[in-house]
């Protein structure tokens, strides 16, 4: 095995592999940025420029592209409160109450460094015990999924600040939404009233274009001035930033760490991992009542846990061939295309080529944290931009990353629908995280809810029988017991 | 002048989507149904635990006004945003987030030189990033 490393270690390098990982995670950082955008369509776009490359130096540039925009969904959700994908979800939540202090470099330094942090401690693991995390991933089954996307829907109390009812409701409308469209399991088309393009759903970039970029607009439209309002923009301060966000330590490896592990479980993915390790760090934090109200704590979370997914997501695709998520199964298509064959044997076989494209995830996170710590910085230049000005060139960029997820205008279309839904439904103060936890758990939920019933023969019994299910039994009643004592009591605004 | 408690108008809202949700399933089989069934008796329960809690309260009519939803401002976004959007394929993606942006920024009272350096600023910049790096075709209309 040394060996192998040790002849990777070289092949990574060559000057030509360093220059492909540098443009990747710009590349990644740059797309990942704009809110639809994300590492699957940049990946995508790229395939065709590596077909005459090795199969080394292609699976870094891409490898690069998945690291860089995985971070940089936070980038603009932290800013405008509009996340780039759903794996930054959480980090909105916290990033942009942030900014609106004026505390917007902050949560961008921390972002960076967390990702970083995460990205590398996925690394770590993807190293070391690939072999053993893919035996224990394939040991999942679909009462084994139900009960993680449960447990992912607890989360909703967590979310739920001001009033828990209100929280229910609009997870059950991300729910709702979610079965819009044909059935996975009994191939029932559901809820189109007889519109064709609505059979395959809306797509998860629609629903978080419409969600919270449309919805965003129309608030905004209502702010004078600037986002930060009358708060003074904090200076960027790395070390400063470094030193708070060190006091997090434990938060920033135990949430790696889930993101590594959930990232290893196929199909799962960065938008589970970092609500579970938000969650997760919701639930042990010395201050619990501050999460929501922007804290470097629950971006510390949220972004190492969803860049620690990239390692974890690799180790299913490349020791048993099962893609982790939706960007490696682009990744996946790639590297059979270069002619890499992912399976057990990938490792004995092509040794020194697996281990550089291994090692290459720690130089994409290095470069993605120096791109951070440097130009992002001119980002939050932004926030001296007038309101008046941002409105319109949001729901631009939206209106594109909608067109650009089906090539067609009816993404366009819904998102814009459910971006006025989702308005009104912030205007009456329904927490929208919940809409899209509900809209990203809710297929998962009720397929291997069904294949459940149908493996026994429709008794319940069968979660109660599994290991893995009372380990997630355990979880949701503690991340609910939690939740429920701290919620404040319902506060009912007229 | 007293109003009806605004959560109990959203309650009512809410219980007659949970009654959309159920009827529209009810032909479904039986897999089928199950999952909608299930959000929309959440949903039906909430909604009554909102319409009570509400009531139990701040009584069923209040003096306080409503969040405003509709205004000024979002109803001229929505307009505008619609227009824009059904204008797309038809005179195409360019010329219209042209009119759009100013449009709706001299709606907002922005200078027009800013406006209208803004929005050709905003194509040139779509078609550079979009269309010629990353290769991502636009709507084309009639214009551009």
């Amino acid at each position: 095995m040394l060996s192998d490393v040790l002849q990777g270690l070289v092949l990574l390098l060559e000057w030509q592999n360093i220059f492909l990982i540098a443009i990747g995670a710009l590349l990644g950082v740059l797309v990942g940025a704009f809110p639809g955008m994300g590492a699957t369509l940049a990946i995508a776009l790229l395939l065709p420029v590596t077909f005459g490359m090795r199969p080394e130096s292609a699976m870094m540039l891409l490898i690069a592209i998945y690291c860089g925009g995985m971070y940089a969904g936070s980038i603009t959700g932290i800013i405008y409160g509009i996340p780039g994908t759903a794996a930054s979800v959480a980090t909105t939540v916290e990033g942009y109450p942030l900014n609106q202090k004026g505390e917007g470099n902050k949560a961008l330094i921390s972002a960076v460094a967390s990702s970083w942090v995460g990205g590398n401690v996925g690394w770590i693991f993807l190293l070391i015990c690939a072999p053993v995390v893919a035996r224990l991933a394939l040991r999942f089954g679909p009462p084994e999924f139900f009960m993680l996307a449960v447990f992912g829907l607890t989360i909703i109390a967590a979310l739920a600040k001001e009033d828990l009812v209100k929280g229910i409701i609009s997870g059950c409308i991300g729910l709702f939404i979610s079965t819009i469209g044909i059935d996975q399991v009994a191939g029932t088309v559901r809820f189109t009233y007889g519109i064709i393009e609505l059979y395959d759903g809306f797509g998860i970039v629609v629903a978080i274009i419409g969600i919270f970029a449309m919805s965003q607009a129309f608030v905004l439209v209502r702010t004078k001035g600037l986002i930060t309002g009358e708060n003074k923009i904090q200076k960027w301060d790395i070390w400063g930033t470094l030193r708070e966000l060190s006091r997090y330590k434990l938060t920033l490896v135990k949430s790696s760490i889930i993101g590594t592990l959930i990232g290893a479980v196929p199909g799962v993915g960065g938008s589970v991992a970092s609500w579970v390790a938000y969650n997760e760090a919701k639930r042990s934090s010395k201050h619990p009542e501050l999460f929501g109200t922007g804290t470097i704590e629950g971006i510390a979370a949220s972004e190492a846990s969803n860049n620690a997914v990239v390692g974890g997501a690799l180790i299913p695709m490349l020791i048993l061939g099962i893609p982790g998520d939706g960007v490696t199964a682009v990744i996946l298509g790639a590297i059979t295309m270069v002619g890499l064959r992912p399976g057990p044997t990938l490792l004995t076989e092509q040794g020194p080529v697996v281990y550089s494209i291994l090692l290459s995830i720690l130089i994409a996170n290095s470069f993605f944290l120096l791109y951070g710590f440097t130009f992002v910085r001119y980002i939050t230049k932004i926030n001296k931009v007038s309101v008046s000005i941002l409105v319109p060139v949001i729901i631009v960029f939206a209106s594109i990353g909608s067109y650009t997820a089906n090539m067609a205008m009816y993404g366009v279309v819904i998102a814009f629908i459910l971006g006025t839904i989702c308005y009104i439904l912030k205007s009456w103060k329904f927490p929208l995280p919940s809409v899209l936890l509900g809209y990203v758990l809710g297929p998962m939920a009720e397929a291997n809810l069904n294949r459940s019933m149908i493996m026994s023969d429709g008794s319940w019994l069968i979660f109660f029988t599994r290991p893995m299910c009372w380990v997630f039994i355990l979880f949701i009643c503690l991340g609910l017991y939690q939740s429920l004592k701290k919620a404040p009591v319902s506060n009912v605004k007229a | 002048m007293k109003r009806i408690n605004q959560n109990i108008f959203i309650g009512i809202i809410m219980l007659v989507i949970s009654g959309v949700i159920y009827v529209s399933s009810m032909n479904y089989p039986d897999k089928s149904k199950l999952f909608p069934n299930f959000i929309a008796t959440v949903i039906c329960i909430s909604s009554i635990l909102m319409i009570f809690k509400a009531i139990k309260q701040k009584g069923l009519f209040v003096d306080m006004k409503w969040n405003a939803v509709l205004n000024k401002e979002f109803s001229m976004l929505f307009v505008s945003t619609a227009i824009f959007i059904f204008s797309m394929p038809r005179l195409g993606f360019y010329a219209s987030t042209f009119l759009y942006i100013t449009a709706v920024l001299y709606v907002m009272n922005v200078a027009k030189l800013k406006a209208l350096s803004i929005s050709i600023g905003m194509c040139i910049f779509s078609f550079v990033f979009f269309e010629f790096l990353l290769g991502l075709p636009f709507p084309r209309g009639i214009l551009l």
